[in-house]
Order: structure tokens, then sequence, then C-alpha cells
């Protein structure tokens, strides 16, 4: 069986923490509101580490047809 | 290598070493593919040891059986599910400990398990998180109101158990066609 | 499933939890700009109001609708011929500059034409990407013969003097008095009152309390996570869990469909009709026979017109003073009853049973227990009792007439009543059987058990049983309701308190009394 192209998993933490990195600094010079968006916007975690999936079963199934 | 007449002086061989010391010896480091330990603490939340291990059949049922017990014995019968919920508990760690022992013993029998990443090879668990994902993310957009949709979350058994169905009967299939071997 | 999409799937799940958790919680640990709502319900901060009054002529009878969400509404009768309406606006602000220009575009709105008036305001609008407290407050006065209903949330709901009401409230008190014709009552997270009801009443009600007192009609109720209360209504229809159920006073049936709840009945005309669990089931007074069934807890019944049919589960049923045929049954639990007169049927499991003063045929099975049975006079019925893993003691009155049968397996059968000598059992094996009669033979007595069997002498019914059996007593119904517009309700006086009621808060009273809400708005 192929390994995986990449880890879902791996890329789904680090785009998690550069966006909870990213909304908490705007949070602290009081451009955004972080609660109300983290409260809205999380479960996009959940669609993102679904995408990352279904990418990386594709990725893997392009390069197992290749000789 | 010249052929000698036996020394009946010479010390005994040693005996044949088993086959697990073989394979440590030619490979001192063996990376076994599933840890027990971990499937009995991931157990402590009924099923999940199972899930670890990649009995997702066994898992839902070691769940539903626990919380079964436990509905039946808060609805006035305590005989006999009262007695059910530390059995169907500890007996669903000890299940997910020797489920992940047998698949370290086949492994180490030379069967090769199927790489448990490339075991998702179905897009079923991508859509799965994404879907779950986007009910929720719509929720909170109020575009969706889950309160109203949750009435329906019967039509999930439905699909799991005919998900199950439909896995063991390709899953047959496979065996009886020689594309995988039986399991034990 | 590898562990790494295990401990990625619960690591995400912790995540959103925290974050719901975080955003439920916010108004306690005050996160969010200042003068949002908190978890008291209240905005804090300075503020400010403001009020704005509109009239409008309707015809009769009239029906108004009214719309708010963060205030109080109060609806009572006034003149005929017109609604009038005042609308407070409470604005938290840091000053009253800005507070008045937020206010202005505040504004009431009045809709409809003919009889049909809709009363709202337009906070939504104005509240869309603010978060600025804002408390509406509404006081109306309507004819007296307006159908209103009203829906809000976080505020007090008070009705009275109208012709019919209808209710859809949250988070806040809901008070509905002196009601002609029906009043229907919808509300969670508070307490419900609803008194002096000329016609029918319903009320669902979710984690309050609920009052229902003098309604002349029907009463429907749907209650969880709160105590129920009923005093003279009409016949009742009720479902309750986890709260207790008192009802007193009911002109008609009374069914009671609970569960985590203790019912107590009294004075019922009708027939009593009760099932709950994990708690009791209480009934005295019943007009037209009794039907309690009650899993985890007993059941207690007492001067019963018409009958008895009691079950009770993990714990006992004590009956007193019934006229009517008696039908028992307690699973791990005792049976203690006095004053039957219509005979009885008993089954026990796991304790004892004692009936007391009874007439009539009486049936009685125990498993693991005894029985003990003393009759209101001279055996005049037929007795029967099976008993397994215990003894049997029948009182046998003077003057009784019986054709006796009695079988002890493994224990004895004795007498000490006079006519009647237990002859020596020539059987071989443990136990004793003996038949007979007293008084020359009459009702068929049969009585066997695993122990012993006894007969004892017994004189004269005890006092107990000489009672007759108490009705239910009713007080004179509702207060008729007056015909003419009550001339004191007006927005500045406080409407006549009643034990059954809690007091109103005035208007002018300070701004965080009327929401009391454990809830934020979204943003």
């Amino acid at each position: 069986m192929s390994r995986p192209a990449f880890s879902p998993e791996g890329v789904t933490l680090g785009v998690g923490l550069v966006a909870l990195g990213v909304l908490w600094t705007l949070s602290n010079l009081g451009r955004v509101e972080m609660l109300p968006v983290l409260r809205t916007w999380w479960p996009l975690s959940f669609v993102v580490w679904g995408a990352l999936e279904l990418a990386d079963l594709a990725i893997r199934r392009s390069s197992g047809r290749q000789p | 290598m010249s052929t000698q007449s036996p020394d009946l002086n010479a010390p005994a061989p040693p005996p044949p070493l088993p086959p697990s010391a073989v394979v440590a010896q030619a490979a001192p480091f063996v990376r076994l593919p599933k840890s027990p330990g971990l499937a009995a603490f991931l157990s402590l939340f009924p099923g999940l040891g199972q899930v670890y291990n990649g009995q997702i059949a066994r898992a839902f049922a070691f769940f539903f059986a626990w919380v079964g017990s436990i509905y039946l014995t808060s609805t006035g019968h305590e005989f006999p599910f009262a007695f059910m919920i530390p059995f169907v508990y500890l007996y669903n760690m000890i299940d997910a400990w020797k489920g992940s022992n047998a698949i370290n013993q086949r492994f180490l029998g030379g069967r090769t398990e199927p790489d448990e990443d490339a075991a998702m090879e179905s897009p079923v668990w991508g859509a799965i998180l994404a879907v779950f994902g986007v009910l929720i993310l719509f929720n909170n957009l109020g575009w969706l109101d889950l309160d109203r949709l949750a009435r329906w979350w019967p039509i999930l058994l439905i699909l799991v158990g005919a998900w199950f169905v439909y896995a063991s009967l390709q899953k047959r299939k496979a065996v009886e066609s020689g594309d995988e071997p039986p399991r034990l | 499933m590898s562990a790494r999409k295990i401990g990625m799937l619960l690591l995400l799940l912790a995540f959103g939890a925290s974050v719901e958790t975080a955003w439920q919680v916010r108004g306690d640990v005050r996160i969010g700009p200042e003068g949002c709502r908190v978890m008291g319900g209240r905005f804090y901060g300075p503020s400010y109001s403001f009020e704005q009054t509109a009239e409008r002529a309707v015809s009769s009878p009239a029906r108004l609708e009214v719309r708010n969400a963060f205030g109080g509404v109060r609806v009572a009768a006034g003149a005929p011929g017109t609604v009038r309406v005042k609308l407070r606006k409470v604005v938290f602000l840091p000053t009253e500059e800005k507070a008045k220009g937020f206010a202005d575009r505040v504004e009431l709105r009045l809709s409809g034409e003919g009889s049909s008036l809709s009363v709202t305001t337009n906070r939504d609008d104005v509240r869309r990407g603010e978060d600025t407290g804002l408390e509406t407050h509404l006081e109306i006065e309507v004819p007296p013969d307006t159908a209103v209903s009203v829906r809000n949330e976080h505020g007090q709901v008070d009705l009275s003097g109208l012709a019919s009401a209808e209710v859809e409230s949250s988070f806040g008190e809901v008070d509905v008095t002196r009601i002609a014709g029906d009043a229907r009552v919808e509300s969670k997270h508070d307490d419900v009152a609803v008194e002096d009801v000329g016609g029918s009443a319903s009320v669902s009600s979710r984690h309050g309390a609920v009052a229902v007192s003098d309604v002349r009609g029907a009463v429907t109720l749907d209650v969880e996570h709160g105590h129920t209360a009923a005093r003279r209504t009409g016949s009742i229809e009720a479902k309750q869990s986890h709260g207790g159920f008192q009802a007193e006073a009911v002109a008609g049936d009374l069914v009671v469909r609970g569960s985590h709840s203790e019912v107590d009945a009294a004075d019922v005309t009708g027939r009593a009709d009760v099932e709950t669990s994990f708690g009791h089931a209480k009934l005295a007074r019943i007009g037209a026979g009794a039907r309690a069934r009650v899993e985890h807890g007993r059941v207690e019944a007492e001067d019963v017109t018409g009958g008895l049919a009691a079950t009770a589960s993990h714990d006992g049923v004590t009956a007193r003073h019934v006229d009517g045929a008696v039908e028992i049954e307690a699973q791990n639990g005792a049976v203690d009853a006095s004053g039957l007169s219509g005979g009885a049927r008993v089954r026990a499991q796991g304790g004892d049973v004692s009936l007391d003063g009874f007439s009539g045929a009486v049936t009685v099975e125990v498993d693991r227990g005894s029985a003990r049975l003393t009759p209101r006079a001279a055996i005049a019925s037929p007795i029967t009792v099976e008993v397994h893993n215990g003894d049997v003691d029948l009182r046998v009155p003077d003057g009784s007439r019986a054709t006796i049968e009695a079988e002890s397996r493994r224990g004895d059968v004795r007498s000490d009543v006079a006519g009647l000598t237990v002859s020596d059992d020539d059987r071989p094996g443990p136990g004793r059987q003996f038949r007979g009669s007293i008084g020359g033979g009459g009702e068929p007595v049969k009585l066997r058990a695993d122990g012993d069997v006894a007969f004892g002498a017994y004189g004269s019914a005890s006092a107990i049983t000489d009672r007759a059996v108490a009705k239910p007593s009713i007080e004179a119904g509702a207060r008729t309701l007056e015909a003419t517009p009550s001339p004191s309700p007006s927005p500045a006086t406080a409407p006549t308190a009643s034990p059954a009621r809690r007091p109103t808060p005035s208007p002018d009273a300070p701004a965080e009394a009327p929401s009391e809400a454990p809830r934020t708005e979204a943003p």
C-alpha cells in the first residue's frame, strides 16, 4: 500500500494553530472579537481535515496508477 | 564446507531459536502495529479501543451493550443488567487488549496487516469529517437548525448497519476469490 | 484506525467543546464588551429610560398580538374601545446623550385595523450588529373583552382582566389572572401562575414551577423539571416529569402521567388515575374510583369511593377506607389496608399483607411475607389466602359461619377460636392439614401457607372500621368574574396581590428587575 502523500492531521493541526495565532493577535489589537469568531468557525477544522483526507486519498490513488 | 565425521566430544549445538527471536535477531527493533496498552487505555471509553484495532463493528457492539445496560438498569430492570454494566465495561478493555495482541501475533507470524492508514482507502472517512464540520458550521451561521434535524438521527444507525452488511459481503467476496486471506 | 487519527478526533472535539463552554459562560466572567448581557440576566453599567406612548381605537371584541423580547409585557383591562400602549426603553450607554440617540431609533410599531391589533418594536433591527444593552418594556391597556396573545422572552409577562389569554414566554415569570375565557401558556425557564379563569386552562412548562388555581373549566398540564400545584379546578389531565405534582379540590376527573414525580391529590370528585415513577402517589377523598400505579414508589389511598386499583413496585401500598372493590399489587413491598368494604384482591411479593376491618370476598397471595387478616364483622364472604415463605393469621369474629380448609406445608395449624378445634393430622411428613367448620359451616375460608396457619378469636370490629368513607370536598368554584372593567388596574398601580402570586414589580422599578435570564443574545 502506498504511504500517505502528506499527513492530513499534521497539516490540519498546523493550519489550525496558524489561524488561531492570527485570530488571537488581531483580538489583542482590538480588531476582532475572538470568542464569537472562534465559536462560529471552529467546525471548519473538521471540514479542512476531511478535505485533506480526501485530497491525500486522491493523491495516493493517482500516484498508485503511475508505473 | 568439507564433510567431516562428527566429533562426539564436541559440545552439542545450541537448540534452534524460536521464531520471534529469529525475527528479533534479524531485525533487532520491530515496530509492532498495535499497542495493547493503548488499546486498553482507549477502552476506558467503551468501543474506542476496538476502533483503534480497526474492529468497528465490535466497537459499536460494546458501546451499545454498555449504554443499553445502563439504560435498562435505570428503568427498573436491575437484574440482570446491573451486573452487565461492569462485565461489559471490563470485557471491552480485555477484548481491546487481546485484539491488539492478536494483530501483533499475526504480524510476527508473517501475515501482513494492511497499513492502517491505507485502510482508510475509502473516501468515507474524509467525507464524514467534512460533513460533520459543515453541519455544525451551518448551524452556527444560522443556515441550518440542527435541533430540528436531530430527530432524524436513527437514520445514521440504518446507514451504519447497511454499511456493515455491505462491507461484510465485500470481504466475503474477497476471501472467496482468494484476494484476501481468511481472518482468524 | 490509527491512534493518531483517534487523538486528532478527540483533540478537535475537546477544542470545540471548550469553545462552546467558554461561549456559554462568557457573561459570568465578563468576557466581551461592556453593556453585554450577563448570565444573571441583566445588562450592566449605567442606563437611561425613555418612554413612548401610542393609542389606537379598536372595535369590539378586539384581538391583540404582542411580540417583545428583553423586557416585561403587562396587559390589563382598561377602557372599552381603545388600546393604550406605553413603551419604556432602557438603554445601557455611558451618557444620556448617547442613550437618547440610541433610544430615538427604537420605535413602537402598531399595526392592524378594525378589531385586530399587533404591537411590537423594531429592536431587532436597531440591535443588529450592536452590543448595546436595550430593554423594551410594554404596558398595554385593552378593552376587557379583548383576546390577547403575547410572545416574549427574557422578561416578565402579566395579563389580567381579559377575554382570553395566550402566552409564549421564556426566561421570565408568567402571571395570568382574571380571564373570562380560556388561558393557554407555554413557558420555559421560569415560573407560571394562572388564576381565576372562566374557561379552560392549558399550561406547558419546562424548568419552572406551575401554579394553577380557580379554573372553572378543564385543565391540561405538561410540566417538566418543575413543581406543579393545582387548586380548585375542573378536571385535570397532566403530564409531569421531574418535579412534584399537587392537586386539591378537583371538580371532575384527575389523570396524571408522571415520571420521577411525587403525586399528591386530594378532594377529587371524579375518578383519579395516576401513574408515576420514582416517587409516591397519595390519594385522599376520591369520589368515583381510583387507579394508581407507581414504579419505585409507594401508593397511599384514603377515603376512596368507587373502588381502588393500586400497583406499587419497590415499595408498598397503604389503603384506608375504600368503598368498592379493591385490587392491590405490591412488588417488593408490604400492603397495609383497613376499612375495605367492597372486598379485595391482594398480591404482594417481598412484604407482609395486613387487612384490618374488611368486608366482602377477599383473595390474598403473598410471596416472601406473611398475611394477617381481621374482618370487620362475622365472616360472611369467601376468604382465600395463599402464602409462600410466610405465615397466615386470621382473626375470626364472634358469630362467624364458615367452612374451613387450612394447610401448612412446613409449619402448624392452630386455633384458639371457640368451636374451632384443630384435630391431629395423621399425614406423614412435615406440615399439617385441617378441614372443619365454624358456626355449622358457611362461606369457604381457604388458608394455605408454607409457615403456620393460625385462627384467633376476635370480638367486635375495631374502631377504625366504623368511620364512613369521607367524600371529596370542593369549595365554591372560581370567583365570579367581574362583568365591567376593573376600576383600579392601571400601569401605575400594582395588581391586587393574592397568596398564589408573586408581587409584581412597579413600572419604575430599577432596570435590573424585570430580566432574570441565563441567556445571551446571539452575536
